[in-house]
């Protein structure tokens, strides 16, 4: 954000190198607009960092009033019992192969669907998109019945698979491509075709390294999906050796008795994998600087 | 205290245990799933706790514990039907701006930067390079915002039941508030059902109606 600020507003200042005064008051304005921004980002994070914050206080300092932002004794009781009442190792390979697995198949299966969608012109393209479309407007629970029969029949009943299979294709992901494709020069393909390129080496080679940032995107957000998945999970899975971490998580919340500062601890800990997967991600989404491989 | 109102979300939670619910669902059978559903979607505001929604509500005790600091009367975030639509408002573009953004950052890399150079040399001020060359050329990263966040705004759920249910009373009730409390607090299912697909079809011309404006702007 702050170097798309610094890249639009460069521009003018050194335009106008010979008039000092109307350079300066720009620089100023430029500063003021940074650091506003700056000031809002804070904002923004503030609920994140009492969150974690709230994971180092004692239990008995979580909801005392007045509150306070940090802890008056700094503790890692909480993470402590987390890890040790808790098999993290075995649930977070169970998430691990369920996210891995999920994320790789939808960001293939959307990027294909998305090429197809913004590339290829047929009459009953635009209406099978509207059917995509329509499988996120009904309320995921509403369908759930029905997804579980589906999953029964199969035979995947209190299986991983029975996880994976029923989220690999999201409208979110092919929308997505499907966007970001229509923004990629045709010529591009066009191009390789006169080479004598076919259709699958076009998508493989020239069209799929290009939307790397929004494969990237959409591979931090299916992990993220995939990695927080609750209520399915939940539903199809049966035995405690298959638990994902968020139905095993749920374990520490009592019906009456809630232990606060383990459950944010635990929190804390599960949202580490996500944290290590965006720092892997991000110079994907923001170094990328592709400008499409066209001179124009 | 209001204060209290937003720190003991233990009022919501009279679901069972996962662990309990599971043990349950296995004994019952797949035959239970409705009820299995609802139990899960008791446990769904729990979801909030792991999203840090629920200390936007602390941040509303702050500003109410920082106003009575200077002897201004505490706001009625919960019981003022018109705060609580907007603290959920809030809270919903807070927890879908990471989102958003990165789509927006994906897709501004992908603006040829000799358009800004281009722009630069006419003497085009960041703000014009900003409306004339980067608003533009983000329309299908706009219009796909747009389309899924309202799709995504009239079927929130998990969000609405965790502030404050849909309340005070049912004045905030969205679509699926009113599923649920048809569906699985009334019994009603077939109706419930009903409404649901009542819901997808208003979704559906809403997406309809953007799909036709994007594709005239797309001509002209």
């Amino acid at each position: 954000m702050s170097s798309f600020i610094a890249r639009t507003s460069r521009g003018p200042s050194e335009q106008v190198t010979n008039r000092r005064s109307r350079r300066t008051s720009r620089s100023r304005v430029t500063a003021v607009v940074t650091g506003s921004v700056w000031l809002l980002a804070l904002a923004w994070m503030f609920p994140a960092l009492w969150f974690l914050l709230s994971s180092f206080k004692p239990g008995s300092e979580l909801f005392s009033y007045p509150l306070t932002l940090f802890p008056k004794h700094w503790t890692v009781s909480g993470y402590v019992d987390a890890w040790q009442r808790f098999d993290f190792a075995r649930y977070v390979l169970n998430t691990t192969v369920v996210a891995v697995a999920t994320t790789i198949l939808t960001v293939v299966v959307s990027a294909a669907t998305g090429y197809a969608f913004a590339k290829f012109t047929n009459w009953w393209l635009r209406w099978f998109f509207v059917g995509i479309l329509i499988t996120t407007m009904l309320p995921t629970e509403v369908i759930m019945p029905s997804t579980f029969r589906v999953i029964l029949s199969l035979g995947l009943y209190n299986s991983l698979a029975g996880i994976i299979l029923p989220s690999v294709m999201t409208a979110t992901g092919t929308f997505m491509f499907r966007q970001y494709f229509s923004t990629v020069p045709t010529e591009l393909s066009e191009a390789a075709r006169i080479d004598g390129a076919g259709e699958f080496k076009i998508f493989w080679q020239i069209m799929f390294p290009l939307a790397r940032p929004i494969a990237a995107t959409l591979a931090i957000f299916s992990f993220h999906w995939r990695w927080n998945d609750y209520i399915w999970p939940l539903i199809v899975l049966n035995d405690p050796k298959n638990y994902t971490l968020q139905v095993a998580l749920r374990s520490i919340v009592g019906a009456d008795n809630i232990n606060w500062s383990v459950l944010l601890s635990a929190s804390i800990i599960s949202l580490v994998p996500m944290v290590v997967l965006f720092i892997a991600f991000s110079p994907q989404i923001m170094n990328a600087n592709m400008n499409s491989g066209l001179k124009d | 205290m209001d204060h209290g109102a937003t720190l003991s979300p233990e009022t919501e939670l009279e679901g069972l245990t996962s662990q309990e619910a599971a043990l349950r669902l296995k004994a019952e059978g797949p035959n239970e799933l409705p009820a299995a559903i609802k139990r899960s979607l008791a446990q769904r505001s729990w979801d909030v706790i792991r999203e840090p929604m629920l200390l936007l509500l602390l941040v509303a005790g702050v500003v109410n514990f920082l106003l009575s600091k200077v002897g201004v009367a505490p706001v009625s975030w919960q019981t003022d039907s018109n705060l609580s639509l907007a603290t959920v408002v809030v809270a919903a573009v807070w927890g879908s701006l990471a989102f958003n953004m990165l789509l927006f950052m994906a897709a501004l890399r992908n603006i040829p930067r000799s358009y800004y150079e281009a722009a630069e040399i006419d003497g085009a001020s960041g703000w014009r390079q900003f409306w004339s060359i980067s608003l533009p050329l983000l329309r299908p990263t706009s219009f796909m915002v747009v389309l899924l966040s309202s799709i995504g705004a009239m079927k929130e759920f998990a969000l609405v039941q965790a502030l404050n249910g849909g309340g005070p009373g049912n004045t905030n009730y969205l679509m699926v508030q009113y599923i649920y409390h048809t569906g699985f607090e009334l019994n009603k299912v077939g109706y419930a059902s009903a409404a649901s697909f009542i819901l997808m079809l208003m979704l559906l011309v809403i997406a309809l109606i953007q799909v036709r404006i994007d594709r005239r702007t797309e001509l002209g």
